[in-house]
């Protein structure tokens, strides 16, 4: 039996080699999806994926990650608790579908995954007509890009005020907001809420708040404890 | 050091190795296996030794070793479990690894298995699909075309 050792201790039962692939960074697990077509179905598996992202986020636990865009370049802000101050190197975004140009910055990010938003240099309050809102997703970590769809088409002639984007632990799902305005003489407000699970918007029909106020704030919105929080110009005074 | 700085009253069990061997273990730090721990629960007589069918006296008395010292909650920060945690694996040879990962999967001890194949993790980081096909001793059964498709879908991460 103990001859025999060196050898046997290789075949490891497939639930272990799960666990040990789900420790691998994104790059060395891209590459270990060329070992055989059982690694290669176990890394496109949304079971493992789930599991390998939420290791990935413990051991990150204590890194932040900022993205910010200056004169059409990105860059990563890394800080982790034993270097607190902000490590910046450039990041290589996919420059084929966000051409430098029409780089409008970026929207927001969450769990690493970037939200871009492109073809206008305007701040979106302000930014012009506009149905599709040129909104992409972009993960730095495995390259993987997905552009979010315009908006439905009887939502047209939308002028779009504000947008915000997340993650949503409760459906675990990556969400953005866009709050927009029909373009006719009733300045209709709408909520309108994208889903990466469902790649859709929906519309709120009835959201819980006064659309017009915080419309107004001077800020992006700043995701915390699940929630959108907006800068209410109004409220500032009392 | 000493196992005695914990104030429950900790009951002896005994583990018996798939080879026989025999270990006198306290009950916390055997039920950080959770397995033993069910076994316990169904065990009548508490004094007859407990099988582990499937581990031998090497390996079981590594893997006591992590349950004593994960068992005992003294003086050791977090940061300095974690760096005992990291000797401990470094100074086990391949062939230890993986018989310890295979009891710390049957034992169903989470720390230990988490550790361990972390550590595995870490040695097949940097390495080809061929090196890791070799480390793990998998059979390729793409097509080179096939192969080729998936290197493919992300090229880059097969740059150096």
């Amino acid at each position: 039996m103990e001859k025999k050792a060196k050898t046997d201790c290789c075949y490891l039962p497939f639930e272990l080699i799960t666990e040990i692939l789900s420790w691998l960074p994104a790059k060395s697990l891209l590459r270990s999806a060329c070992v055989s077509s059982s690694w290669y179905m176990l890394t496109k598996d949304p079971k493992f994926m789930k599991l390998h992202r939420s290791r990935s986020l413990k051991a990150n636990l204590e890194t932040h990650f900022l993205f910010e865009c200056w004169k059409s370049k990105v860059y990563s802000f890394r800080a982790t608790s034993q270097h607190p101050y902000y490590h910046a190197s450039e990041l290589a975004y996919p420059k084929d579908i966000i051409k430098p140009r029409t780089m409008g910055g970026v929207l927001g990010s969450c769990n690493g995954l970037v939200c871009f938003h492109s073809i206008t240099l305007q701040p979106f309050y302000k930014s012009a007509y506009n149905n599709n809102l040129g909104l992409f997703l972009y993960n730095p970590a495995t390259r993987a890009t997905r552009l979010i769809p315009p908006l439905n088409s009887p939502m047209n002639n939308l002028l779009k005020r504000e947008v915000a984007f997340g993650y949503d632990s409760v459906s675990d799902d990556y969400k953005v907001l866009a709050i927009c305005m029909e373009r006719n003489d009733r300045n209709v407000e709408k909520a309108l809420l994208y889903s990466l699970k469902t790649d859709a918007w929906v519309n709120i029909p009835s959201p819980p708040w006064q659309l017009n106020q915080f419309c107004m704030s001077p800020r992006p919105a700043i995701l915390a404890d699940n929630s959108f929080h907006w800068m209410n110009p109004c409220c500032l005074q009392e | 050091m000493a196992s005695t700085s914990t104030s429950t009253l900790s009951r002896k069990l005994i583990l018996k190795s798939s080879d026989g061997e025999k270990f006198e273990v306290d009950e916390n730090v055997a039920m950080q296996s959770q397995t033993i721990k069910h076994m316990i629960e169904d065990l009548d007589d508490i004094n007859s030794p407990i099988p582990v069918s499937i581990v031998t006296g090497t390996i079981l008395s590594k893997v006591i070793e992590y349950c004593k010292k994960h068992a005992t909650e003294d003086s050791d920060s977090d940061e300095q479990l974690k760096q005992w945690d990291k000797e401990y694996a470094n100074n086990m040879d391949l062939n230890t690894l993986y018989y310890l990962l295979l009891a710390a999967n049957y034992m169903e001890i989470k720390g230990l298995l988490e550790l361990i194949t972390q550590c595995v993790a870490d040695m097949i980081k940097g390495k080809s699909p061929e090196e890791i096909r070799a480390h793990f001793n998998i059979k390729n059964d793409f097509t080179p075309q096939e192969e080729a498709n998936i290197r493919n879908e992300n090229p880059w991460a097969f740059e150096n």
